[in-house]
C-alpha cells in the first residue's frame, strides 16, 4: 500500500471481514470446528498492525511522494491523508442553509489512541485463542467468534475515530455486541434477560453521550464533530456558555457513566456475567468498559475546563469503588466477585480522570490510562482463570462447591495467584503502580485551592476501597485455590495448551507490565504525554517524574493488610469468617445482596414504569375498542358484498359479462 | 347475394351461445370448447367483413385467430391434464380456494338423479383354446 | 310493436321473439340435476329458430333474393346454431366436442359462401380436425364413471342465460338499426311526393276556421287531420332513427343537434302549428321539401357517403368518410396467393410473432403436461 497511515483503516477493518468470513462459512458443517481461524488471523494481522502504528507514531511515518522519501515528523497518524478539502470522505452530511452537518470516515491514531490500541488487540488476540479451547464444545461456535472479531472492529473505530459521530458508531456497535455476547446462551432465560439489561440500562447513558455530542455541535457550528476543532474552541466555548458547557461534559459524562458501569448505571454489569467468560474478560473487563474511562480521557481537555463536573467524575468514581468493593466482600459466586472489582476498578480510574484539571491532566490521565492499561492485564488473567475453573468444574462457579483447586490446577493457580496479586495492589506487581498513581493524583487534587477538602476526603475512601480490594481478592483466592480438595459432581479438571497459553502470557503481563512500563522507565507517561489532546489540556505543562515513597509504604502496608486478614480468615482459621459475619447480620446481608441496588431501583424506576404501562394499556383498551367500533361498519357493509368473492371463476366471468351486458345495453338501446 | 349483416348476426348467436356455454357449463373441456365457439363467431364476422370491405386483412386476421387458438387450446389442454391428476375430476367449482378468507365454500345441494348404469356390451367368448404355460421345475 | 313490423322500436317482435325463446329454450336444456322432458326445450328452440329466421328475412330490411346462395346460408347458419346449442347442453363432453366439430364445419360452409376457400381448408383442417382430436384425447385420459357434477350441474344458468341473450339482444337491434333503412326512405318519399303535389291534397289540411294565420303562436295549435298528424309522426320517427349516426355539433361543452336536424324539426314543426295551411300553398311545399331533403342527407351522412364541409363525423375531428359501395367487392380470384401476399407483405411482424407464440406454447404444453406428479 502506497500510504502507510491506510495501516489505520485495516486494524478496523480485518477483523470486519473476519466476521463476515467466520459468519458465513461458519454455518457451513464441514467448516465449523474452522470458524475460529479467521478470527484468530485477522486479530493477530489487527495486533501487529496496531503495533505498527504506535511505532509510526512513536517514529514518524516514511512516505514516497515524487519519488523522494519524506520522513514527517513523530505524532499522530491520520487516514486519509488530508491534502485539500476533496480527499474527505464524508460519511454523511446534511446542509440545510447556513447550518452544515458532516460527519467524517476518517481515522487517528494520536498516542492515547495507540495504547488503547495495543490493549484491544493484544488483549483480544489472546482471548480468542483461550476461547478456541474455552468454547469447542458450545453451541453456535462460529456466531462467537464472527461477534467477537465484530466486537473488536467496534472497538478499534471507537478509539481510531477523529470525531465524535464515528466515535458513537463504534461505540454502539460494541454496545451491540456486548448485548449479543452477554445472550449468548439465548436458550437461558436469565442470560436473555441480562443481556436486555444490559442493553437498556447502557442505552440510558447512549442517549446522554448523543445529546451532549449535539450539544457541542450547537456550540462549535461547522465541522462540530471533530475532535480537533472542539478542543481547539474549549476554552473560548467555556467563557462563551457558562451552562451550557459543564452541561454538555455532565452528558458525554453520561454516556462513559452507562458504558464503564458506574454508579448509578452499575446494575448491568454484574449481570453480564451470563456470558461466556472469555467474553466477560475482553469485554466486560478488559475493553469495552473502559470506552467511558478513554471517552473522558480524549476528552480531557473538555472536562479540565469544568471543575464541578470533575469533582463529580471523581465523586461517582470513588463512591462506585467503595459500593462494588463492599458487594464484593460477600459474593459467593467467583466470577461475580471478579465483576464487582471490575466495576470498582474502573471507579479508580474515573477518579484519576477526575482529578485532572485540579492536578495536571497530564498525570491524572496517565494514571487513569495507566491503570487501564495493567488492569486489562490483570482482570483477563483473573477471568480467564475463573473461566479455566468454571471450565474444569463442570460450569459450576459458586466457590461454596470448591475449593483446594491448587493441586488440580496448577498452571491456573499460579496465573491466578498473578492477577490476584496486582489487582489487591502488592508491591511489584502491576496493579500497585497503577493503583499508587491514581492515589498518589487523589493527594494532589486535595492540596489543589477549589475542591481540595472534598478531594482528600475521596482520596480516604479511595485508600479504604484499596484495602477492601485487598481483602474480597485474596478471600476468593483463598476459597478456590486453598483448603482440603473438594470438587463438584461431574467436574474433569484439564488444562489444554490452547487455554494456558493466553494464561501465562496474561499473567507476565500481570507481573511485569507495571514495572516495565512505568515506574522508573516512565517509558508509558513518555510516550502517552505527548498526546495531543494532553498536551493541549496540560496547556504546556510537562510532569516531573518522582516517586512518593510515602505514600508507596502506606499503600503497601493497606494491601498486605487485606492481603494479611483474608489469609486470618479463610486460611489460617477456617469458619471464623462465619463469626464475623454473625457479629454483623445487617452488614453482612446488605452485602450479600449487593445493597438492594436492584430492588430498590425495581421499586423507584421499574414498578413506576410498569404501572404506567398498565394505565396506558387501559387507555389504548378504551380507545383501541372505540376505534374498533368505527371499524366494524365497513365489516359489516362488506360482509353484504363479501359473498361476492366466492372464489369461483363461472361466478366472476359472469358477474363480469352482466356488467358488459348492462353497459352495452344501455349504449345501444336506451342512450340518446 | 346475402348481405353483410346476415353473416354478422350470425356471428353474434353463435358468439353468445358461446358465451352462455362458458359461463353455465362445469366442465372445464366444455368451457374451453365454447370459447373456441365465440371464437368461431368472431372469426365469421372478420370473414363476412372481409368479403364486404373487398380486402383479406380479415381473413388474415382469422388466420391468426386461429393460430392463437391452438396455442390456446395446447396449453389449456395441458393444464386441464395436470388440474385433472389432482382432483381427479374435471369440474371448475373444485377450484374455489381464492374466495375470501372465512367464507364457506359454494357447494351443490341438490342431490344429482341417478343415471342407470349403461348395460356392458356383450364380451365375446374367447376363441381358441388357451395355451398352456409349461411348469418347469428346477430340482 | 308490431309482430315484424318495420319500425324502429329499440325493442321489436322481430328481435324479442327469437331472444325469448331461445332464452328460454336453452335454460331449459341446460344440464340440471332436475328431470326435466326436453319436448318443451325442443319446442321452445324451434320457436327460437324460426324467430331467428324471421328476423333474418324481415328484420333487417334487406331483401333476401331466392338464389341457392340464400338456401345455403339459411342451411349452414341453421346448423351451425342447432349444433351450438347442442354444443353447450349436451351432458357428455365426447358429444360435445362432435357438436363443435358439425359447428365449426358449418360455419367453414359460410366462410365458403364468403369466398374464403383457404380458410375453409384451414379451418376444417386445423378445428375440425387437430384441436378436436386433442380435445378427444382429452376427454378420453380424463374419464370419469358415474354422474358427475362437472357434466349434470349448471352454474347460475338462469342469470348466465340472461346475460348471454341481453347481450345478444343488443347485438340484434344495434343490426337492425343500422342496416334497416326502410322508414326513412319511406317517409323521404312521402315528404318529396308531397312537395311535388301540384296542391296539397284536402284530407292533410286542417279546418280552416281554427286558423288565424295573422296571429300564429299565440293560439294552441289547431287540430290536425288524421293524415297529417301520421305525416307528421312518419317524419319525425324517421328523424329519430337517422339522426342516430349523425354527430351531434358544438364547441366541447354542450352539444346540440346537428343543423340539418334542427331545419327539419323546425320545418314539421311549422307545418304542425300551420295544420298545412298557409296563405300560400307554395310555402307548405317548400316546409315538405326541407324535410325530404334534410332526410336524404342525413340518410347519406349516416352511410357515410356524403360529407360537408360544415361537418365533422365526430365529436374530436374530421375523419375519413368510409366508401360504402352498395354491394360487396370483389375479391381477388386466386385466394391463397392473395392471402400470402397480404400475411408476408403487410404483416409480417404479426406472422414472426404467431410463429413464436406457437413455438412457445408447444414448449410450455410439452413442459406442463410431460410433468410426473404423484395424484394426491
Amino acid at each position: 500500500m502506497s500510504d502507510p497511515s491506510a495501516l489505520l483503516l485495516l486494524i478496523p477493518l480485518l477483523p470486519l471481514v473476519a466476521a463476515v468470513v467466520a459468519g458465513v462459512f461458519g454455518t457451513v458443517q464441514r467448516l465449523r470446528p474452522w470458524a475460529h481461524a479467521p478470527v484468530v488471523v485477522a486479530a493477530g494481522l489487527s495486533c501487529i498492525a496496531a503495533i505498527g502504528t504506535v511505532s509510526m507514531i512513536e517514529t514518524g511515518i516514511s512516505r514516497q511522494e515524487g519519488g523522494d522519501s519524506v520522513q514527517s515528523a513523530p505524532g499522530p497518524v491520520t487516514f486519509p491523508k488530508l491534502k485539500s478539502e476533496e480527499d474527505r470522505i464524508v460519511w454523511f452530511g446534511i446542509s440545510y442553509g447556513q447550518t452544515k452537518l458532516t460527519a467524517d470516515l476518517s481515522l487517528t491514531a494520536d498516542h492515547l489512541t495507540g495504547i488503547m490500541l495495543l490493549v484491544i488487540t493484544f488483549v483480544g488476540l489472546w482471548i480468542v485463542v483461550f476461547s478456541i479451547g474455552y468454547m469447542r464444545d458450545s453451541p453456535g461456535y462460529p456466531r462467537y467468534f464472527a461477534i467477537v472479531s465484530l466486537f473488536l472492529a467496534a472497538m478499534t473505530l471507537l478509539v481510531l475515530a477523529d470525531n465524535f459521530l464515528l466515535m458513537y458508531a463504534g461505540w454502539e456497535g460494541v454496545g451491540l455486541c456486548s448485548y449479543l455476547l452477554v445472550g449468548y446462551w439465548h436458550h437461558k432465560q436469565s442470560a436473555s434477560d441480562a443481556a436486555r439489561k444490559a442493553f437498556l440500562v447502557t442505552r440510558l447513558g447512549d442517549v446522554g453521550l448523543i445529546l451532549g455530542i449535539f450539544v457541542l455541535w450547537m456550540m462549535v457550528g461547522r465541522d462540530g464533530f471533530g475532535y480537533a476543532r472542539i478542543f481547539d474552541l474549549a476554552p473560548q466555548l467555556a467563557e462563551a456558555y457558562p451552562t451550557l458547557f459543564p452541561t454538555a461534559c455532565l452528558l458525554i459524562l453520561c454516556g462513559a457513566v452507562g458504558k464503564s458501569a458506574q454508579i448509578p448505571l452499575f446494575v448491568w454489569l454484574p449481570d453480564a456475567m451470563e456470558g461466556p467468560t472469555p467474553v466477560s474478560a475482553l469485554i466486560h473487563a478488559a475493553t469495552m468498559v473502559t470506552a467511558g474511562v478513554y471517552l473522558l480521557a480524549r476528552c480531557t481537555a473538555l472536562f479540565a475546563l469544568a471543575p464541578g463536573v470533575q469533582l463529580t467524575v471523581a465523586s461517582i468514581g470513588v463512591s462506585t469503588a467503595l459500593v462494588a468493593a463492599f458487594i464484593a466482600l460477600t459474593q459467593h459466586d467467583l466470577k461475580r466477585v471478579l465483576a464487582y472489582s471490575t466495576v470498582s476498578q474502573l471507579g479508580f480510574m474515573f477518579l484519576a480522570v477526575g482529578c485532572a484539571g485540579p492536578v495536571l491532566p497530564a498525570v491524572a490521565v496517565t494514571a487513569a490510562i495507566f491503570h487501564l492499561f495493567t488492569h486489562a492485564f490483570f482482570k483477563a488473567v483473573l477471568f480467564l482463570s475463573a473461566g479455566s475453573v468454571m471450565h474444569s468444574m463442570h460450569d459450576v462457579i459458586d466457590m461454596r462447591q470448591f475449593s483446594g483447586l491448587r493441586r488440580v490446577l496448577p498452571v491456573t493457580h499460579l496465573t491466578f495467584l498473578a492477577g490476584a496479586l496486582a489487582l489487591a495492589g502488592v508491591p511489584v506487581f502491576s496493579g500497585f503502580w497503577s493503583k499508587d498513581s491514581i492515589l498518589e493524583a487523589a493527594l494532589e487534587a486535595g492540596r489543589s485551592a477549589r475542591f481540595g477538602f472534598a478531594y482528600t476526603i475521596l482520596f480516604g475512601v479511595a485508600l479504604a476501597t484499596a484495602l477492601m480490594t485487598a481483602f474480597y481478592t485474596f478471600r476468593a483466592y483463598y476459597r478456590t485455590f486453598w483448603g482440603p480438595v473438594s470438587m463438584p459432581h461431574g467436574a474433569h479438571p484439564h488444562e489444554p495448551w490452547v487455554m494456558t497459553l493466553p494464561l501465562i502470557v496474561f499473567g507476565i503481563g500481570a507481573v511485569v507490565a507495571g514495572i516495565i512500563a512505568e515506574p522508573f522507565t516512565h517509558w508509558f507517561s513518555n510516550f502517552l504525554t505527548r498526546s495531543p489532546v494532553i498536551v493541549q489540556a496540560s496547556g504546556g505543562h510537562t510532569v516531573e517524574h518522582h516517586l512518593n515513597w510515602a505514600l508507596m509504604l502506606g499503600s503497601t502496608a493497606v494491601a498486605l493488610a487485606g492481603v494479611g486478614l483474608a489469609w486470618y480468615l479463610y486460611q489460617s482459621r477456617p469458619g471464623s469468617a462465619e463469626d464475623v459475619a454473625a457479629a454483623a447480620p445487617r452488614l453482612y446481608y446488605l452485602s450479600l445482596n449487593r445493597l438492594y441496588v436492584d430492588e430498590i431501583y425495581n421499586i423507584l424506576f421499574v414498578q413506576p414504569l410498569t404501572l404506567l404501562a398498565g394505565i396506558c394499556r387501559l387507555i389504548e383498551a378504551v380507545v383501541f375498542d372505540l376505534v374498533r367500533l368505527v371499524a366494524t361498519v365497513p365489516r359489516y357493509l362488506a360482509d353484504v358484498i363479501r359473498p361476492l368473492q366466492n372464489g369461483l371463476v363461472q361466478f366472476y366471468a359472469l358477474s363480469m359479462i352482466m356488467g358488459v351486458a348492462a353497459f352495452i345495453g344501455y349504449l345501444v338501446l336506451f342512450a340518446r | 347475394m346475402i348481405s353483410l349483416p346476415h353473416y354478422l348476426a350470425v356471428g353474434a348467436i353463435l358468439f353468445a351461445l358461446g358465451l352462455i356455454g362458458f359461463l353455465s357449463r362445469r366442465n372445464l373441456i366444455v368451457m374451453f370448447l365454447s370459447a373456441e365457439m365465440m371464437l368461431q363467431g368472431v372469426a365469421l364476422n372478420f370473414v363476412a367483413f372481409s368479403r364486404y370491405h373487398g380486402n383479406l386483412h380479415g381473413q388474415v386476421f382469422t388466420l391468426f385467430v386461429i393460430a392463437v387458438a391452438a396455442c390456446e387450446a395446447g396449453i389449456a389442454l395441458a393444464l386441464f391434464l395436470r388440474l385433472y391428476h389432482r382432483k381427479r375430476s374435471l369440474d371448475v367449482s373444485l377450484w374455489q380456494d381464492l374466495r375470501e378468507p372465512g367464507m364457506e365454500p359454494t357447494v351443490d345441494t341438490e342431490p344429482l338423479p341417478s343415471v342407470p348404469k349403461e348395460e356392458p356390451l356383450p364380451h365375446l367368448p374367447p376363441a381358441g383354446v388357451e395355451p398352456v404355460r409349461e411348469e418347469r421345475h428346477y430340482v | 310493436m308490431t309482430l315484424l313490423a318495420d319500425s324502429p322500436d329499440p325493442l321489436n317482435w322481430t328481435v324479442l321473439l327469437p331472444v325469448l325463446a331461445g332464452g328460454l329454450a336453452v335454460w331449459y336444456l341446460l344440464p340440471s340435476p332436475q328431470k326435466r322432458p326436453p319436448v318443451f326445450g325442443i319446442l321452445a328452440g324451434l320457436v327460437a329458430l324460426g324467430g331467428v329466421a324471421a328476423f333474418l328475412v324481415r328484420g333487417l330490411g334487406q331483401r333476401i333474393p331466392e338464389t341457392v346462395e340464400a338456401g345455403l346460408f339459411f342451411g349452414f347458419s341453421g346448423l351451425a346454431v342447432v349444433f351450438a346449442v347442442l354444443m353447450i347442453i349436451n351432458r357428455n363432453p365426447a358429444r360435445s366436442a362432435l357438436a363443435f366439430a358439425m359447428v365449426v364445419l358449418s360455419t367453414c360452409g359460410l366462410f365458403l359462401l364468403l369466398a374464403a376457400p383457404f380458410l375453409t381448408a384451414a379451418t376444417i383442417v386445423i378445428y375440425a380436425g387437430a384441436i378436436i382430436v386433442t380435445f378427444l384425447f382429452v376427454i378420453m385420459l380424463s374419464q370419469q364413471e358415474g354422474p358427475s357434477n362437472a357434466n349434470l350441474r349448471a352454474r347460475e344458468p338462469a342469470l348466465s342465460v340472461a346475460a348471454g341473450f341481453v347481450l345478444l339482444a343488443t347485438f340484434l337491434v344495434g343490426l337492425q338499426r343500422v342496416y334497416d333503412r326502410r322508414t326513412v326512405d319511406a317517409a323521404i318519399e312521402h315528404a318529396s311526393s308531397l312537395a311535388r303535389a301540384d296542391r296539397i291534397p284536402e284530407e292533410y289540411l286542417s279546418p280552416a276556421e281554427s286558423i288565424n294565420v295573422d296571429n300564429m303562436g299565440n293560439h294552441p295549435p289547431p287540430a290536425l287531420t288524421p293524415k297529417a298528424a301520421e305525416f307528421a309522426a312518419e317524419m319525425r320517427a324517421a328523424l329519430r332513427q337517422v339522426k342516430l349516426g349523425v354527430p351531434r355539433v358544438g364547441d366541447g361543452r354542450r352539444f346540440g343537434d346537428h343543423p340539418i336536424v334542427q331545419d327539419v324539426e323546425t320545418a314539421i314543426n311549422f307545418l304542425e302549428i300551420s295544420g298545412f295551411r298557409y296563405r300560400d300553398a307554395e310555402d307548405v311545399r317548400t316546409y315538405c321539401q326541407t324535410v325530404a331533403d334534410g332526410l336524404q342527407r342525413l340518410k347519406h351522412l349516416r352511410q357515410g357517403s356524403a360529407i360537408s364541409d360544415d361537418l365533422t363525423l365526430s365529436e374530436h375531428g374530421m375523419v375519413r368518410p368510409v366508401e360504402r359501395p352498395d354491394g360487396p367487392r370483389q375479391l381477388p380470384a386466386a385466394n391463397v396467393s392473395a392471402i400470402g401476399r397480404t400475411l408476408f407483405a403487410d404483416h409480417l411482424l404479426a406472422v414472426e410473432l404467431a410463429g413464436t407464440l406457437l413455438l412457445v406454447a408447444t414448449i410450455g404444453a410439452i413442459a406442463i403436461a410431460g410433468r410426473r406428479e404423484r395424484a394426491p
